[in-house]
């Protein structure tokens, strides 16, 4: 059983008098446990209502979402889903409910009621695992926006999650607080959670397993870097490819042969070396 | 410009006064509230100030932060001072012009509401100097608990306390940010009479509540995908527990309180006469 479902999932809001916006129309896909998977596509594809399908937070219009076999409808199930599947949303300010630090971290698991002694491990365990412990006792409003969404991942982490769905939650940060975030992203990952990342950053995508590109609520494209870069489609979907994908593009049509697609900064160094030798 | 409200007036210094129990360090500043009101006797204040040296002594503050709360109100008690001066009619006429006198006993008054205020004042800053905001309002809730059985929301009032809390220094910051937005495409906020001011902050205030609305909706959200549920299950990380600081400071405030009951009701102003002979 793949751990995430979606079949055949639409999502429409309404905007008005009888008007709605029909944000996904009918997408499919499973992911397996443990993947990292981007998600992308031009604003108004419908990649952030389709992150809310993931958690509950919105129940399609029509088809099924299901997370580890439970159906998001499922209402009695809300808090199971959400328990396993945390969400690390695109603002650090509007997501922190608490004042100082450890007690933002420990605002999920209190809300599941779990017992006090492991509230506090879970805390401890959670910043230690962002990087954040020294700074639990601060307040949060002296952090910086990487600071901030690190504290934001630990109040996901202590809920003990399977998935973690990242909403654009490095759209709003310099340089150096996205590779702070990619960076807790990977090492998660590496420990078997799976990662959703919403990003319409191409060099952050090119970094994950597979991506899957949407286009006007519809799945466009899902597949490694590698192959979603190399397809035409792509430049329709309306994403900048990588600045290294790009130039290695500009290069074969002057006359370059890369062996395979190029979606880092190293293969576009090793595809040019090998056409020098 | 702004001090982290999560601290506030909160001066650190590790005491045993700051470790001590919220809960009871308010209770215990209601009680000096209340006890306060009953001194009427020079006696009675030098009781209450020796008390409250004593705390600032044992807290580690440095006398000038306690001073500095009386700073904000000076004005009132100055200006209370000036009226009750020259409108308590009684005793002995000291001095007077034209309709204006001032009276022995409107001395006496006077000097009395100022000593009462500004120690009123020193008292409740000891809790804030002492105690976080954050602090504060765990122990309200906790102290106001019993009302959930007469219907009041507890616990959804703590939690509009401590979001509040956690929010007003993310609108200061996007207020100067709105402000000087508006002042680069020309608005001017310190020329013109008080209504043009107020007129001039129109502009900052409508996209201040606007992204407010937006805030709450994504907190709102936020909070969803982390299970909040305002039910009977939810368990608190931090536990507040009375040590034995807090059974000797409740000691001590209740035998300051029965001082100030004894001095009142039982000497009334023995120790007056006693200590200041005829001055009073």
């Amino acid at each position: 059983m793949p751990q995430i479902e979606l079949n055949n999932a639409s999502y429409s809001y309404r905007v008005g008098e009888g008007q709605t916006v029909r944000a996904l129309r009918g997408v499919s896909f499973s992911v397996e446990k443990g993947e990292f998977v981007a998600l992308t596509g031009m604003n108004g594809s419908g990649k952030s209502t389709l992150a809310k399908l993931l958690n509950g937070l919105f129940t399609p219009s029509a088809g099924d979402v299901l997370i580890e076999g439970i159906n998001t409808r499922d209402e009695e199930r809300t808090f199971d889903i959400r328990r396993k599947a945390g969400m690390v949303f695109q603002n650090p300010d509007n997501q922190m409910v608490a004042t100082v630090i450890e007690d933002d971290v420990a605002f999920g698991p209190e809300n599941v009621g779990i017992p006090r002694e492991e509230i506090v491990e879970r805390v401890d365990w959670a910043l230690e695992a962002v990087g954040m412990s020294e700074f639990r006792k601060r307040s949060a409003s002296k952090l910086s926006g990487g600071q901030k969404q690190r504290v934001a991942i630990a109040g996901v982490l202590a809920m003990k999650p399977d998935i973690i769905i990242f909403d654009e939650s490095t759209s709003m940060l310099d340089p150096e607080g996205r590779a702070e975030i990619m960076e807790v992203a990977k090492k998660l990952n590496a420990t078997g959670i799976t990662v959703i990342s919403i990003t319409h950053n191409m060099d952050e995508a090119a970094q994950a397993d597979r991506i899957i590109v949407l286009r006007k609520g519809r799945l466009v494209l899902d597949g490694t870097p590698k192959e979603v870069f190399a397809s035409p489609e792509v430049e329709a979907c309306g994403l900048a490819l990588p600045p290294a994908t790009e130039l290695a593009r500009m290069l074969t049509e002057r006359g370059f042969a890369f062996s395979e697609t190029v979606t880092d900064e190293d293969g576009l160094v090793e595809g040019i070396c090998a056409q020098l030798n | 410009m702004f001090k982290d409200v999560a601290f506030g007036q909160y001066y650190p210094t590790g005491s045993v006064v700051h470790r001590m129990d919220p809960r009871m360090k308010l209770l215990l500043t209601i009680m000096f509230v209340v006890a306060i009101f009953f001194v009427n006797t020079y006696f009675g204040f030098m009781i209450t100030a020796a008390v409250l040296l004593a705390i600032i002594l044992i807290a580690r503050l440095p006398m000038l932060s306690v001073l500095k709360s009386v700073r904000a109100i000076v004005f009132i008690v100055l200006f209370a001072s000036l009226v009750n001066l020259f409108m308590i009619k009684g005793g002995e006429v000291l001095w007077s012009w034209k309709s204006l006198q001032i009276t022995d006993q409107g001395v006496h008054t006077t000097i009395k509401m100022a000593l009462r205020l500004v120690l009123l004042i020193c008292g409740a800053s000891l809790l804030t100097l002492t105690t976080t905001p954050v602090e504060v309002a765990d122990g309200t809730e906790s102290l106001i608990k019993p009302l959930k059985y007469i219907k009041v929301p507890v616990h959804d009032i703590a939690m509009i306390m401590s979001i509040a809390l956690r929010f007003i220094p993310t609108l200061f910051e996007e207020t100067n940010k709105i402000i000087a937005a508006q002042k680069a495409r020309g608005a001017s906020f310190d020329t013109g009479g008080l209504i043009a001011r107020a007129k001039a902050m129109l502009p900052v205030l409508i996209p201040l509540f606007v992204n407010s609305f937006r805030r709450a909706d994504e907190l709102a959200f936020a909070m969803d995908a982390r299970c909040y549920n305002a039910t009977e299950n939810r368990t608190k990380m931090k536990v507040m527990k009375l040590g034995a600081a807090d059974y000797v400071g409740f000691l001590l405030i209740a035998a300051y309180f029965v001082a100030i009951m004894l001095d009142r009701y039982y000497f009334g102003g023995v120790m007056d006469s006693l200590i200041f002979g005829g001055l009073v």
